[in-house]
């Protein structure tokens, strides 16, 4: 009796413990995905990313797509704003990508040219472009949509969000954002006119709020202050986002030894200039900031357009075709499965990336990877790690199931195909042992 | 006998006056050393080391790499014996932000850690409180808001710190080190620009930022209360003196036309500013800063931009200076409420020097030169007017914090 006492207590003892290290991963889980879902890393010298962040930029990514294409642009002061053709700077959207990310999809265990978890941060930004907007957890009954999965595991998507976000953040002005450029007719193609969007990319927030990037905040130190040399010699703490995003354009990050772009020396706004120090004054940071609406920074510099920018295999872009291995699975709880008799494998027969999620409305079956990429045959894939296929594993939770035998379903999506669903029976027999009580044993 | 005698007294004389020559040559020998000995300081630096010694004054810095940071300690006659102390991993990119050291050698630090990749690296930080000394540390939260400088209260060995831990609230923490108690004293739930600057037994002072101006306000038992509207426009750079009394800080007031940083000083018990006794407007101010820089003009929309001002002693303060107007390579001023007038320290090689502190025995002060033309690099330095020494804190890595640091 006095061993059951103990046991017991150290069993509660266990839970509560877990319970406790769970609440901090309360934060997790309000992201879109439980777990965290799989996705590709591209090449090492951000090629491939590159050539996408320019083809976002020009518009013509994803076009026709309603959910991805870039949406038109603005031009123009508050009394001559008007709607230009759909197109951001390139210079812009890259160094954005690096201040957010270094460029990468994955996490930083993952090696380069293959798949693995894909980068979550804090505040549920997925990706290359730290995609936050829409990447909630869905609501109570609801599934992730096809976008949300994209986003996630997908970079050419991720990098036509970021795209979509960085462009509305500048036609947000002048409703509800001031405008940069009141002598240059805000002109889109002027870089230093992005300064307000790139301020919003990252939060348009002020002094005492958690994310302020007023560059008057006193959180920053005086001015003038250094520009960000974008190379760790830098704490970012000590500088504004769009000062980070700037100094990279100054400063460009280099990967194995190679800048990844040519040096341009964006102007910021001079803070000691009466001009700019009074237009980003606090007492007109007021909501709809009309107050602010200054000047552009000199000199200025244009928008680079390259020359012709067309799809190519490593921008992942190519059309995939999906199977599966299986349809069913019969799983016995007791019985030492293989782990192939719980495994549906997704084969990429086509090319680029396909993206997959899977879900099931069945609480007794557990998924460990609600979402993935499986490579198509011209995806680079050549690390010993890296497999082409994708797989799904399933897990089977035995005091969950209603009877010693239950049938249930798995579905599996697959955003970037326009196909149906597929359904995968589940088919489960239970035998339970009488182990230690309280405890369970998932299969 | 005589002969003998006369003998002697020759030999006597001789040998005297030999002496004296030879009494001579040493005094002149020594008198020749001496001098030599006294131009190259030995004299003085043993002298200095032996105060030194007595005192055993540092220099500590915080060096800043990708994945951390490091505290250093810079020690002996000319500080250049470096000796490290601490690493601090943290977040990639990020770096810590710390206090100034107690007497007692502790050292307060915000740290974004990445402990929890689910955490903002701005408001979820670890705040902790290291012992130079002892190396012991104390994990006092991890609560803190990196962006905000933790305050120490020596006295009262009380830590205070803001906490944004969640979306829209504000709170303002304290912590005792003895007691190891830790309490809200102050939370809304709207976001706040708090910056706490300065406390006593029970009360914490703090200073307010939003779109209406600066405030500083008085906090107590979860209320908070204004003391004094301070400006309708950004301060920066404020300074508390060792009585606890008065506010230094630099307002900068900008028009359409210009952009004007002025110097000023806030008595905190009486709500008066403390007139800086050079004649009645600031313009008078600006006028004898640029003419003692050598610069007669007449252009007083000119901003002279102002650094860092710093209380030296009761009546007199230190602040750097800079301005197109005024000569490059401008060192520090050190400006007398009491008699006007404008003392100037050493002055640098290149750039322009602002105070960090002068030591608490008034001998040295702990300088950052910044080079505008060099992408404001900056490096340190520890100089004393008296001495005529400059030297300088020789690092890599950037240097994010510096201080003195009090063995005894």
């Amino acid at each position: 009796m006095k061993k059951f006492h103990v046991q017991t207590i150290f069993i509660v003892s266990i839970f509560l413990i877990i319970a406790i290290f769970n609440l901090g991963e309360k934060q997790a889980n309000a992201c879109a995905f439980l777990n965290t879902p799989h996705t590709y890393e591209a090449d090492k010298n951000r090629s491939a990313y590159l050539k996408l962040l320019e083809y976002a930029a020009s518009g013509k990514l994803f076009k026709g797509d309603s959910n991805f294409e870039l949406p038109t642009g603005e031009a123009g002061t508050r009394q001559n704003r008007r709607e230009v053709n759909a197109e951001l700077p390139q210079e812009i959207l890259k160094s954005i990508a690096w201040v957010e990310s270094e460029i990468l999809m994955a996490t930083t265990q993952v090696a380069y040219n293959s798949k693995g978890p894909a980068l979550i941060a804090f505040d549920c930004g997925y990706g290359i472009m730290q995609v936050t907007s829409g990447m909630q957890k869905p609501a109570i009954g609801k599934i992730l949509s096809k976008e949300q999965v994209l986003i996630a595991n997908h970079p050419s998507y991720n990098i036509a969000k970021g795209a979509e976000i960085l462009i509305e953040k500048w036609n947000q002005a002048p409703q509800s954002r001031p405008i940069v450029g009141t002598d240059t007719d805000s002109d889109p193609n002027i870089l230093e006119n992005w300064y307000y969007a790139t301020w919003s990319y990252n939060g348009f927030s002020g002094p005492g709020t958690n994310k302020s990037n007023h560059p008057l905040d006193p959180i920053f130190g005086s001015w003038p202050r250094p520009v960000y040399t974008c190379d760790g010699r830098y704490p970012k703490n000590q500088f504004p986002y769009q000062e980070l995003v700037w100094g990279c354009l100054n400063n460009p990050p280099k990967v194995s030894g190679k800048q990844l772009w040519q040096k341009i020396n964006i102007s910021l706004p001079n803070l000691s200039d009466p001009i700019f120090a009074n237009k980003l004054a606090l007492s007109n940071f007021n909501y709809p900031y009309a107050a602010m609406d200054m000047p552009t920074p000199k000199p200025i510099h244009y928008s680079t357009k390259p020359q012709s920018i067309n799809p190519s295999n490593d921008m992942m872009l190519g059309k995939p075709n999906a199977s599966l291995s299986k349809d069913k699975l019969r799983i016995q709880t007791n019985a030492k499965n293989n782990l192939a008799d719980r495994t549906i494998i997704i084969t990429n027969n086509g090319l680029g990336l396909l993206s997959w999620n899977a879900y099931t409305t069945y609480p007794w079956i557990v998924l460990e990877k609600p979402a993935g990429i499986a490579l198509g045959k011209d995806i680079e894939c050549n690390m010993t790690k890296c497999q082409r296929e994708s797989e799904v594993i399933i897990k089977i939770n035995p005091t969950l199931l209603p009877d010693t035998r239950a049938i249930g379903k798995i579905v599996i999506q697959f955003a970037n195909l326009n196909i149906a669903d597929r359904v995968i029976t589940v088919d489960a027999f239970a035998e339970f042992n009488s182990g230690v009580s309280g405890i369970s044993k998932i299969y | 006998m005589l002969e003998k005698f006369l003998e002697y007294k020759i030999h006597y004389k001789i040998i005297n006056l030999f002496n004296k020559t030879f009494v001579l040559v040493t005094i002149f020998a020594i008198t020749v050393m001496y001098f030599f000995i006294a131009q190259y300081n030995i004299f003085s630096n043993i002298q200095q080391s032996l105060i030194t010694k007595n005192k055993d004054i540092r220099v500590v810095t915080i060096e800043h790499s990708i994945h951390k940071d490091t505290i250093y300690s810079y020690s002996g006659i000319k500080f250049a014996n470096q000796e490290k102390i601490h690493e601090i991993e943290h977040l990639p990119n990020w770096g810590v932000n710390a206090s100034r050291v107690g007497n007692d050698s502790n050292l307060i630090m915000i740290i974004p850690n990445n402990f929890n990749e689910f955490s903002n690296p701005r408001f979820n930080a670890e705040i902790i409180a290291y012992n130079l000394q002892s190396k012991e540390q104390i994990v006092i939260g991890k609560d803190a808001d990196l962006m905000i400088k933790p305050l120490f209260d020596e006295k009262n060995k009380t830590v205070y710190y803001r906490s944004t831990s969640h979306n829209q609230e504000t709170k303002l923490i304290k912590y005792n080190l003895n007691t190891r108690i830790k309490s809200t004293i102050f939370k809304t739930n709207s976001a706040m620009a708090l910056f706490p600057i300065m406390s006593n037994e029970n009360t914490l002072f703090a200073i307010k930022y939003n779109n209406q101006g600066s405030k500083l306000m008085e906090i107590s038992n979860m209320k908070m209360k204004e003391i004094i509207h301070i400006s309708d426009y950004f301060i920066r750079d404020w300074s508390i003196n060792t009585e606890k009394n008065q506010l230094l800080y630099i307002e900068q007031k900008s028009s359409n036309e210009s952009l004007r940083y002025l110097l000023k000083i806030l008595d905190v018990n009486s709500k008066e500013y403390v007139d800086l006794n050079f004649g009645k407007n600031d313009y008078s101010f600006q006028k004898e800063v640029l003419s003692i820089a050598g610069n007669t003009s007449d252009r007083y929309a000119e901003t002279v931009h102002y650094f860092k001002p710093t209380w030296v002693s009761k009546n007199k303060i230190a602040f750097g200076s800079n301005s197109e107007l005024l000569q490059k390579k401008q060192p520090i001023n050190i400006f007398n409420l009491k008699e006007p007038g404008l003392e100037k320290l050493t002055q640098p090689l290149n750039g322009f020097d602002t105070p960090i502190a002068f030591d608490r025995y008034r001998e040295n002060m702990l300088i950052k030169n910044i080079q505008p033309n060099m992408n404001y690099l900056e490096k340190i330095y520890i100089s004393n007017n008296e001495e005529k020494t400059r030297f300088p804190i020789e690092s890599d890595n950037l240097i994010i914090y510096a201080n003195w640091w009090y063995l005894n």
